[in-house]
């Protein structure tokens, strides 16, 4: 307790060194902190995500008159919104210029109150719904080849017990709107309550309903009024005060079964079981963030140990007067370990304030869900939780990072320290028995993944394999420390070839660089290893992030397969579309693709049909689609009649060979004969490719025919009883405008159209992905700060130990400037390690990595899109910013030494 | 009051392959309140004979007694105690603390000794007035002159008021006038506080106050000469 006021006083006192032991650690925990209370301060847009599309706030079930209903619902204090609906007990609809019916849920709905689904529909005409008019979804408008102003039929079907008939009303309706939904973007989860509509829905006026059903002649058949009752949620719901939510809550659902009970009203909390989820995602949230800091965590552990061991080294002679005047060991490891928790303390409470300055540019990056346009974040929000978990993270971590050097420095021999170097400290016995370990795992960690990989294992060793795939994450850390320990400190050789580098800029002096280096190989390696952390995280991610982006765009337009794909509902005259299509301003090119319906024998596989020089030029098929050749021998071959290509998979898996025949069978039903008569194709496998854009994935098993040869097994054009699968592939024109030319296509009626661009745009969109993408970004614009800021402040400390010397070698003839290359040089040497560890390292780890997402179970077929190992550009900004900011920071130091007091530094004497 | 007794005093230094001798069976004897001046050649051993007395290192073989107690069979434990208790401490280079103030060095093997804290200020009192430096008490080293640093330091080894005084070149970093003014220090606790000092030094004033002056060459004392 007596060295109790020492230890502060030091710590008070000695500002600089305090700043340097602490500041890895105060890094780290600033980081932490600063995603803590970013979380905490978008708690109120993660609870909004959360809440965002659900089916109203409360659910309510009840019958009765409608308009009773609406009054004492909306009669509830706290209500805002209340939308009724109700279903029609008829879903058949038909047309007369189709021959087949349709089926759709028929809700009634109140126009002025539109449930969600419908919010945000696109309305073609008028949702008035006088009577007699219904509103129909544009898919189903198509199918039955009616618009606005047209006539459907409305059927219900009955069944007479006594005469055993079936019974069939109709009601003519006329079509006064045309819906398009939009995506409900999905609910948060299951959900319990409303919507209880399902599939395609046509809409009447909710006050129409009894009158359809009496028209229709629907007895004894009552579907009970629905609603989506919204609140006003500021009301009642406080993001930080749970218990109180649920509370006032709860009463609000009280008061509104009690309303609805004369109408046998039940309720549903859409809100209650929203909320169940909040507090669980809120931990999951910190959990995830947290473990994502890990890399940052690490970086700042390394620093601290620096920092920490260059406070201990410069105090070794005050250390070892300590023992000289009575301390024992004990006592000082416990003065420099109880040190470093104070400056744990001084840390966290530093830590917290920068933590509130970087949460400002972290509440974007750390939601995971989607966020409302103008999400609302607090000021800041410094919660108990964040302040407990930063202090005692921040404390122990010096304490950990602390000890072993107080425990090495306290037990220096008291007579060696007196000395101005102690050979202790410039001769640390090292023994690379541990690093050799650490290499050896982390290559076998590799190996494994590679060898599960590539090396076609049987189901065992498969799953044996999986061992390294869950041990993966630690083999870049252990390759990283492993090989930069042993490079820099199992031989001096490497700093000799580094400091060569630098030769012509340090000149005489450079063989200095590499002794000095040597003098602490122990620190040299910490600088080294925190370079190589930084630089293989940013690579790691850099690489995974180019090649995974990358992949996502090749699967996306493998997915879709042109620059547009459009679909009509069947039947549909195909070569009408492509003409009309053709002329759209923009289209370069335009081609069908049909699946076949037809039988294969061999069996199993998928009949497409491709019209040959057309689908090559539209789709343009990268090189990985082919075995052998490219399009153009592709297109060669399927213009041959009779010849085909099949895909690999199937190839493959019935044991095919070229030449080999495969019989294609379609059954085709003649309504007026009422007979089936069978059509056979017979075809010759002419080649084989992994896929081809657009048509499936290579799991498939996959014939490819143009349409001469697979014509016979297709029912014509527009043939109302034969419907085929068939897609349209436009080529856009360069430069074309490819929203310009969608709003187009939408006018020619198809049920769907996919852009690859604006696809690809919502690729980069997602929520989480923008969130997990962002943060990560974050994180490395911090390591990069920890390279550079922590770097150089740990170089201005390391400088004040050896200010004699540099005075001394000024005093010998070097210029201020020249000493001053010794300081950069030593950087230099150690930065060009670290630097190609790291990057080496990164990205071989990012190589492995991504081939566990290329990993497929024993006897599966390789995907057809390959995954291509990409660097982002970020990596290269990367490679050339870290290094350039970290001798920046060197320049910055020595600039100190280079303007150096030689006479007041050298000056020892009283007087 | 301590009897300082060294018998076949032997160091060996060793640092990798080479090995330095430097001390090669000393025998030395200083009675109490005795003012012994060392004096020899630059590596001949005094500085290691100072550090082999004061606990601060071990001897490769031979005797040293101190008030009869052999504290070369001191486990490490009796060895803290003897430094905090027996001996105190004065460097050619002052060693202080320099993020403490005067009397807070001086305070500080008090505090390791655990002495309660009015006894520490009563004591630091005192021995900031032994060496009058009663209005530089709250400066720190750096605002202080070599001469004051030095002083300062001599408090710090009288701090648990040890009966043995070790100093290894007290005015080495100090000018003349400055030395003197040490050197008289080191006179009065002598000669007022009945410490028995060793004083290792290439000052020819020591000689004037000491009552001996041994001469060591080559690790052994090859002579003696009488001094004050």
């Amino acid at each position: 307790m007596g060295l109790l006021r020492y230890t502060l006083l030091d710590i008070l006192r000695a500002r600089r060194r305090t700043l340097s032991s602490i500041l890895g650690v105060l890094l780290a925990i600033s980081f932490v902190a600063g995603t803590f209370i970013a979380i905490d301060s978008s708690t109120r847009a993660t609870l909004d995500a959360l809440l965002a599309n659900l089916p109203g706030d409360f659910g309510i079930y009840a019958t009765g008159n409608t308009a009773d209903i609406r009054r004492v619902v909306t009669n509830v204090s706290g209500v805002r919104e209340l939308s009724l609906y109700s279903q029609v007990p008829a879903q058949e609809l038909s047309s007369p210029a189709v021959s087949f019916t349709w089926y759709a849920s028929v809700l009634g709905i109140e126009p002025d109150h539109l449930p969600v689904q419908l919010k945000d529909a696109t309305v073609v005409g008028s949702l008035d719904l006088p009577r007699g008019s219904i509103g129909l979804p544009t898919d189903i408008a198509s199918g039955l080849q009616v618009g606005l102003g047209d006539r459907v039929s409305l059927h219900y079907r009955s069944f007479e017990p006594v005469n055993q008939t079936e019974i069939v009303t109709s009601l003519n309706l006329t079509v006064t709107a045309l819906l398009t939904l939009a995506g409900t973007g999905g609910f948060p989860g299951p959900i319990i309550g409303p919507p209880s509509y399902y599939g395609p829905i046509a809409v009447v006026h909710i006050r129409d309903v009894d009158w359809i059903s009496e028209q229709l002649l629907i007895t004894g058949q009552t579907y009970q009024t629905v609603g989506e009752v919204w609140i006003h949620r500021s009301r009642f719901i406080d993001p930080y005060d749970l218990e109180s939510t649920n509370r006032n809550l709860a009463r609000f659902e009280r008061a509104l079964s009690l309303a609805l009970s004369p109408y046998f009203g039940s309720t549903v909390n859409n809100l209650a079981y929203a909320l169940s989820n909040y507090e669980g995602t809120i931990a999951a949230q910190r959990i995830l963030y947290l473990g994502l800091s890990v890399p940052v965590i690490l970086l700042g552990l390394y620093l601290a140990a620096i920092g920490v061991d260059l406070g201990h080294a410069e105090r070794r002679r005050e250390l070892a007067v300590l023992k000289a005047r009575g301390a024992g060991t004990r006592q000082v490891t416990g003065l420099l370990v109880l040190e470093a928790t104070f400056g744990g303390v001084l840390a966290a409470v530093l830590g917290l304030v920068l933590g509130i300055l970087l949460s400002r540019f972290l509440l974007g990056v750390v939601n995971p869900f989607g966020l409302a346009s103008a999400p609302r974040y607090e000021d800041f929000v410094l919660s108990a939780q964040t302040i407990v978990t930063v202090s005692v993270m921040s404390v122990l971590l010096m304490a950990a990072v602390s000890y072993r050097s107080a425990k090495r420095t306290s037990a220096l021999p008291i007579v060696e320290t007196l000395r101005y170097y102690a050979p202790g400290e410039t001769q640390i016995p090292y023994r690379p028995t541990g690093d050799i370990v650490m290499v050896g795992l982390a290559a076998t960690i590799f190996a494994g993944v590679l060898y599960t990989r590539f090396g076609s294992p049987g189901a065992a060793l498969f799953l044996f394999g999986i061992i390294f795939v869950v041990l993966l994450p630690f083999a870049p850390i252990l390759l990283v420390i492993g090989a930069t320990r042993l490079l820099t400190r199992s031989t001096g050789r490497v700093y000799e070839w580094t400091a060569r580098i630098f030769r012509p800029l340090a000149k005489n002096l450079y063989h200095v660089i590499s002794r000095n280096i040597a003098r602490n190989p122990r620190r040299s390696a910490n600088v080294a290893v925190i370079i190589a952390l930084g630089l293989a995280f940013g690579m790691f991610v850099f690489a995974t992030f180019g090649s995974q982006q990358s992949y996502n765009v090749r699967l996306l337009r493998d997915s879709i397969g042109a620059d547009v794909a459009a679909y009509w509902a069947p039947p549909a005259n195909d070569m009408v579309i492509v003409e009309n299509l053709s002329r759209i301003q923009g289209v370069a090119g335009v081609t069908r693709v049909a699946r076949v319906p037809s039988e294969t024998r061999p069996g199993g596989a998928t009949a497409i049909a491709i019209e040959p020089a057309e689908y090559f030029a539209v789709t343009q098929p990268e090189s990985y689609y082919f075995e052998e050749g490219g399009s153009a021998e592709a297109a060669s071959v399927l213009s041959t009649p009779g010849r085909v290509l099949v895909s690999k998979g199937y190839f493959e898996n019935a044991f095919l060979a070229l030449g080999d025949r495969i019989q294609l069978t379609t059954y085709v039903f003649n309504v007026t004969s009422g007979n089936t008569t069978r059509i056979d194709t017979n075809v010759t496998v002419a080649g084989v490719v992994k896929g081809l854009p657009g048509t499936g994935s290579s799991y498939q098993w996959l014939v490819f025919g143009s349409f001469g040869t697979l014509g016979t097994l297709l029912p014509p054009s527009g043939d109302p009883f034969r419907t085929i699968d068939m897609q349209f592939f436009v080529d856009l024109s360069p430069g074309a405008d490819w929203r310009a030319v969608k709003d187009a296509i939408l006018k020619e009626g198809p049920i769907s159209v996919r852009v690859f661009e604006e696809e690809r745009a919502a690729l980069f969109e997602q929520p989480s992905q923008r969130a997990f993408l962002g943060f990560i970004g974050m994180e490395i614009a911090f390591v990069v700060v920890i390279l550079t800021v922590g770097l150089g402040l740990i170089m201005v400390a390391a400088t004040f130990e050896r200010d004699v010397e540099f005075a001394g070698i000024i005093a010998r003839g070097s210029s201020g400037w020249q000493t001053a290359s010794l300081l950069v040089g030593e950087a230099f040497s150690i930065m060009i390690v670290g630097l190609l560890v790291g990057v080496g390292v990164g990205l071989v780890s990012a190589y492995v990595t991504l081939q566990l997402t290329q990993l497929t179970p024993p006897g599966y077929p390789e995907p057809v899109v390959p995954l291509l190992f990409v660097l982002a550009p970020e990596g290269f900004v990367l490679i050339a910013i870290a290094p350039a900011a970290m001798l920046l920071a060197a320049l910055l130091v020595s600039w100190r030494i280079a303007r150096m007091n030689v006479a007041r530094v050298l000056k020892l004497r009283g007087g | 009051m301590p009897n300082v007794w060294t018998k076949d005093l032997i160091k060996v230094h060793r640092t990798g392959k080479s090995e330095v001798i430097a001390l090669r069976g000393l025998d030395m004897q200083v009675a109490d309140s005795e003012f012994v001046a060392v004096r020899g050649p630059s590596g001949c051993g005094k500085t290691t004979l100072l550090n082999l007395v004061g606990g601060i290192d071990r001897p490769t073989a031979g005797r040293i007694e101190v008030d009869g107690a052999n504290i070369v069979d001191f486990a490490e434990a009796d060895l803290v105690r003897y430094r905090r208790n027996q001996v105190g401490f004065v460097f050619q280079f002052f060693n202080l603390v320099p993020t403490l103030t005067a009397e807070e060095n001086i305070q500080l093997p008090m505090r390791l000794a655990g002495k309660p804290a009015a006894e520490m200020g009563r004591r630091t009192q005192e021995l900031i007035q032994l060496v009058g430096l009663e209005k530089r008490a709250i400066h720190r080293p750096d605002e202080l002159s070599g001469g004051e640093q030095q002083r300062i330091a001599i408090a710090v080894s009288l701090a648990n008021d040890p009966p043995l005084v070790l100093a290894d070149e007290p005015t080495g970093e100090l000018d003349t006038k400055t030395g003197a003014e040490v050197l008289d220090l080191f006179r009065r606790l002598n000669r007022d506080l009945h410490k028995t000092i060793i004083v290792v030094t290439h000052d020819e004033r020591v000689a004037k106050i000491a009552h001996r002056i041994l001469q060591i060459e080559d690790g052994k004392i090859v002579g003696e000469l009488p001094g004050a």
